[in-house]
């Protein structure tokens, strides 16, 4: 009785174990077909046009370049810069939206026309860019951001601007700076690899977070 | 799950602490470092290391503008001789900085060395940047005739550590830590080119 049941168990073992393993193969020969999704899915777009401000994290230098391009193209005439006062950029403690300005202001963009805001994260940056937008009566604002962070800038910007007349355009400009591998492969660089997955642990910790939230 | 969660603060300290690797070493071939320090001008001056290996940003890659940049390689030259360092024990690397990519680095740098005769080194950086630096070395570096350390650039940065859950800028940076370990094992498993 004990040796039927063991043989029992040896067989339902080895199955699971079959199992596994035409799964593994079955991953491994169709990857290239799926995975992608997991980055396409992340990037939102929306016809560019002209707007009120360009709002931009600090986060990154090449989302602050194209932000600037978009300026100097003539997209809007005003700025936003967001970043997190905490993480100084250099031994003086200056962080990087003191450098970010500079340089906007080097770009050829009037000091009087660009703002800067304190924000430790995405939800600080649609709550940021909403006071300037609001108290400046703007109508609508150009979102600039790193290509895998839209799906979440969308979401969260959309819930903090809800019930504003504001009219959210979502742009992306790192592609043609080589900062990121695009969708097809976005798991062949480490940074791609780690923003990617990063955005899937958060985006659904934001959606619960902003379940209950009210804009002000 | 009782005790995971009674003991979660521990548990998360020790996720923290995991990442910072600091190897005791005698003495090595080389240091490598993205600039000098007085520790690293020490070690040189006492005989603990013949050379010093600095990997410089390339002035190409994307970067802000006005904000203080690692040295050029005449700069890095001109200081290394403010501090002792003989030309010809300093060993100018150039890596681009813009996406991040240990394996080229350690494969471009494992030359290096093999060229330069060097058998061991000693690797400063961050100190919750070790653990990756030491994870990419057991793979892409180490191996016969090149002994390696890893020592962390800060001295008192246990401290870091503490609660560093309840700071949102300590969460990204060790999470892409143990993300860019993961990228390794994801890709293995998939039979990537990208490792």
């Amino acid at each position: 009785m004990r040796d039927f049941k063991l043989g029992m168990l040896a067989r339902s073992v080895g199955k699971k174990i079959i199992l596994l393993f035409l799964a593994y193969l079955f991953v491994l020969g169709t990857h290239r077909f799926w995975l992608p999704w997991f980055g396409e899915i992340l990037i939102v777009e929306t016809p560019l046009k002209k707007a009120d401000i360009v709002v931009v994290s600090t986060g990154s230098y090449v989302r602050f370049l194209h932000a600037v391009d978009l300026l100097k193209k003539g997209y809007s005439g005003r700025l936003l810069l967001l970043g997190d006062d905490r993480l100084p950029a250099d031994p003086q403690g200056k962080n990087l939206t003191h450098y970010a300005r500079e340089e906007a202001i080097g770009e050829g963009i009037d000091e009087k026309n660009i703002f800067v805001s304190h924000s430790t994260g995405t939800q600080g940056d649609a709550r940021a860019a909403r006071a300037i937008a609001d108290s400046h009566g703007y109508k609508s604002a150009i979102v600039v951001s790193d290509g895998y962070n839209m799906r979440r800038i969308a979401m969260i910007f959309g819930k903090v601007f809800h019930g504003s007349p504001v009219e959210l355009i979502f742009e992306h400009g790192d592609w043609e700076y080589g900062e990121y591998f695009p969708p097809e492969r976005w798991w062949q660089s480490p940074y791609t690899f780690s923003y990617v997955v990063k955005e899937w642990i958060k985006l659904p910790i934001d959606f619960y977070f902003l379940r209950g939230f009210e804009p002000a | 799950m009782a005790l995971v969660f009674s003991s979660r603060e521990f548990l998360l300290y020790r996720i923290g602490t995991f990442l910072a690797v600091d190897q005791p070493f005698e003495k090595a071939d080389a240091v490598v470092a993205s600039k000098i320090t007085e520790k690293i001008a020490e070690l040189y001056r006492d005989g603990r290391c013949g050379k010093i290996v600095l990997s410089v940003q390339d002035d190409n890659v994307n970067w802000w503008k006005f904000l203080p940049k690692s040295d050029s390689m005449e700069d890095a030259r001109g200081k290394a001789e403010k501090w002792g360092i003989r030309r010809d024990d300093l060993i100018v690397f150039n890596r681009t900085s813009g996406i991040q990519d240990d394996i080229s680095y350690f494969n471009s740098l494992k030359k290096l060395l093999r060229e330069n005769g060097i058998h061991s080194a000693v690797f400063y950086s961050p100190y919750y940047k070790t653990r990756r630096k030491r994870f990419y070395l057991d793979r892409y570096l180490d191996g016969p005739g090149i002994e390696s350390y890893v020592v962390s650039a800060e001295e008192n940065y246990l401290q870091a550590f503490e609660r560093w859950w309840e700071n949102t800028a300590l969460d990204n940076l060790f999470l892409d830590e143990y993300l860019t370990m993961a990228f390794y094992y994801f890709n293995k498993i998939l039979w990537s080119p990208a490792v």
